[in-house]
């Protein structure tokens, strides 16, 4: 039983640990050694039984999780009309990519609800999740402003009022966007004023950031490649994003926000099990 | 600048299975916690992350592809955008993920010729039905 698999690793033997020696034998007689004995046995064989089943399990799991249906992947790969073609190995890759990337939105996102010691991850969670961390900038679009204003507020006040939950919106250009402390708006693609999407505030973090993260022995995200590979990174989005923006109505800049050392140290432990 | 070139169609990943990985990640985040509640809102956030994700990894996976003047985006190109993208740390289990998918399918197709065949056949006739991992056709 070979277990290559890298997320669903068993747990050894995770089935309530049957204390061996409980039942007494129904007959009452003082020590009924062989009937015993044997009950041990069945037990223990039942307890190796059903951890073969659950590893078993867990290797068709894998493929079956990994099954995000590869035609449809295909298909939003191809969304993309300067996408020719692709090979069959990619839906594959692409398939267990996006698995490992859900992983670690949720387990960023779960810090944030423990923060708040909630029991229930919420759409805040994940906002606050793509703010903090420089590597899901691209995701920036997908939460309204008022979500990520709610993270704002919990640290520092950047951003005004939210209360209503109602995102409101900017003029699409033109807007004085310094005078609210740092926001910026707009799509890059139409808005030339700004040219960059990527805010100061976020590199300054970012700079603290990787000092951090060197300290544990780069968590990959930044700390490996050094400042050099980050900043291409960091070039790569600006790009990509400003080719590709999804017709949101605004976006928000990203906030000031770090990241303590304990939890990148979490984060590592639990990606690298 | 440019007009954008990815048509968001609404093509999304299928719920069930985005709300299953998140929930087996939680379970082993706080195995004690066992009924840590998903928002709906929360899991279509998180499968609208991934439809992005796709859509990122997929523009810099092709962009390396075209770079090395080749027509079909292959593994190394993914492997190599996965850097770019600053997800280095997926590389590793996406290739043993890649090595047990091919050892898992690689038996099957060696055993059964004739059906290579049929299948040669139904691509070349236009219609590819997509057993596991058709190659790229437009």
């Amino acid at each position: 039983m070979d277990n290559t698999t890298t997320n669903h690793q068993p747990q050894p033997t995770a089935y309530p640990p049957h204390p061996t020696n409980t039942t007494p034998p129904p007959g009452g007689a003082p020590s009924p050694t062989p009937f015993h004995h044997l009950l041990q046995q069945q037990q223990q064989q039942l307890q190796m039984f059903w951890s073969y089943q659950r590893q078993e399990i867990e290797q068709v799991n894998d493929f079956k999780n990994h099954q995000l249906p590869l035609a449809r992947i295909k298909k939003i790969m191809k969304a993309d009309e300067d996408v020719r073609m692709i090979s069959a190995e990619a839906p594959i890759l692409f398939a267990k990519a996006c698995e490992l990337f859900i992983l670690e939105l949720t387990i960023r996102s779960w810090l944030h609800a423990e923060e708040n010691k909630r029991r229930t991850l919420q759409k805040n969670d994940i906002a606050a999740a793509i703010t903090r961390t420089d590597i899901f900038d691209f995701l920036v679009d997908i939460v309204p402003r008022d979500e990520i204003k709610e993270e704002a507020a919990g640290l520092g006040g950047i951003v005004g009022a939210t209360a209503s939950g109602v995102p409101y919106y900017y003029p699409p250009m033109g807007q004085p966007a310094a005078a609210t402390g740092g926001m910026m708006i707009g799509r890059p693609a139409m808005d030339p004023a700004t040219g960059m999407y990527v805010q100061p505030p976020s590199q300054a973090w970012q700079s603290v950031w990787q000092t951090s993260a060197t300290e544990d022995g780069s968590y990959g995200s930044g700390g490996a490649s050094g400042g050099q590979g980050n900043l291409d990174g960091q070039g790569l989005r600006k790009e990509w994003m400003a080719k590709h923006r999804m017709d949101v109505n605004e976006s928000l800049s990203c906030l000031k926000d770090h990241v303590s050392v304990v939890e990148f140290l979490y984060l590592e432990f639990l990606l690298r099990e | 600048m440019e007009t954008g070139k990815v048509v968001a169609e609404a093509e999304e990943l299928p719920k069930a299975i985005v709300r299953r990985v998140v929930k087996d990640t939680l379970s082993r985040c706080s195995p004690e916690d066992s009924d840590i509640i998903i928002h709906k809102d929360a899991l279509l956030a998180f499968s609208e992350s991934a439809r992005i994700f796709i859509h990122y990894l997929t523009a810099t996976a092709n962009d390396i592809c075209k770079e090395s003047k080749r027509q079909t985006m292959n593994a190394g190109d993914v492997f190599k955008a996965l850097e770019d993208i600053e997800f280095p740390e997926f590389v590793g289990p996406l290739k043993v993920s890649l090595n047990e998918f091919k050892r898992k399918n690689g038996g099957k197709k060696e055993g059964s010729s004739p059906n290579k065949e049929v299948q040669k056949k139904r691509k070349t006739g236009g219609k590819s039905t997509p057993k596991k991992g058709d190659t790229g056709e437009k």
